[in-house]
């Protein structure tokens, strides 16, 4: 008798919302979504905006990547370009349908999946939902 | 990927008309205590709640033999964790729910590698391998 092999894949989704507060869409800081522990391989990361992002001031961009290399997954873009019903996958949001860049999978990772935020004013609205795909490298890999 | 390993009763049982594989039900137990080979059935397993989470039950793909070698192949389970958290769990163990006697008898177990717990919402696909099959017997 011979037996194979299984593979696991794991799902979390997390919706933020952006208010302008430190660590939370504040120009100069990171907001933090998902908290990565150990490697990681990020099979998919999907953004859904589901509110639209708004600014305090013009202007404000958000880039998608992790602690170290901030913008791995996406450069920065604007806030006000991040629209309800779009999919940021790129600097330019998509709504209806795309096909997935190669940024936003198969991606190998140790640290942090976050936004940081740059320019004058801060994204003081608006949410995202992020949809993540994972499966564990090391032995103590996990997402939160 | 998770490397299977097989409960030693398993290979007995199979040729003593224990398993139907093509018919009978098979689940999935979860416990964050490591199995032991020399485990036969689902009592021998210290199982977490199951309370919060999805169906445990695997659908049997297919059950045949071709030019003499059998395949079962399973199609791959995602368990959700819906109204709180499931876990902490280690280990996927593989049962046959259907028999009674023995009851419950076990298969096989695959290692998560550290223990898991799933938030309400999150999900894991137990990704059975659908080429090879879970199983094939020449």
């Amino acid at each position: 008798m011979r037996y194979s092999e299984a593979a696991f894949l794991n799902h979390i989704r997390k919706s933020i919302t952006y208010t302008g507060a430190a660590n939370l869409g504040q120009t100069g800081t990171n907001t933090t979504i998902f908290t990565v522990v150990g490697e990681i391989l990020v099979v998919t990361l999907v953004p859904f905006c589901t509110v639209n992002l708004g600014e305090s001031a013009a202007s404000s961009t958000l880039t998608l990547g992790v602690t170290g290399s901030t913008a791995l997954f996406i450069a920065a873009t604007n806030a006000l370009d991040i629209d309800a019903n779009e999919f940021w996958v790129d600097t330019a949001p998509d709504p209806n349908g795309i096909a997935l860049p190669a940024a936003l999978k198969d991606i190998i990772i140790t640290d942090d999946i976050l936004n940081a935020h740059a320019g004058v004013g801060n994204t003081n609205a608006g949410t995202i939902r992020y949809e993540l795909f994972w499966t564990p490298l090391s032995v103590d890999a996990s997402v939160t | 990927m998770a490397a299977y390993t097989k409960f030693n009763q398993f290979v007995e049982d199979v040729h003593e008309k224990v398993h139907n594989l093509g018919a009978d039900q098979l689940v999935v137990a979860l416990t964050n205590t490591a199995p032991l080979a020399t485990n036969a059935v689902l009592a021998d397993i210290t199982q977490i709640s199951y309370v919060n989470l999805s169906t445990r039950n695997i659908t049997t793909s297919s059950s045949a033999q071709t030019s003499g070698t059998y395949k079962l192949t399973l199609a791959d389970l995602v368990l959700t964790a819906s109204g709180g958290s499931v876990g902490p769990f280690r280990y996927v163990v593989v049962y046959n729910d259907t028999p009674t006697a023995p009851l419950d008898p076990l298969i096989a177990w695959y290692d998560y590698g550290s223990a898991l717990t799933l938030n309400d919402t999150e999900t894991l696909t137990i990704d059975f391998d659908g080429t090879n099959g879970f199983l094939t017997d020449a």
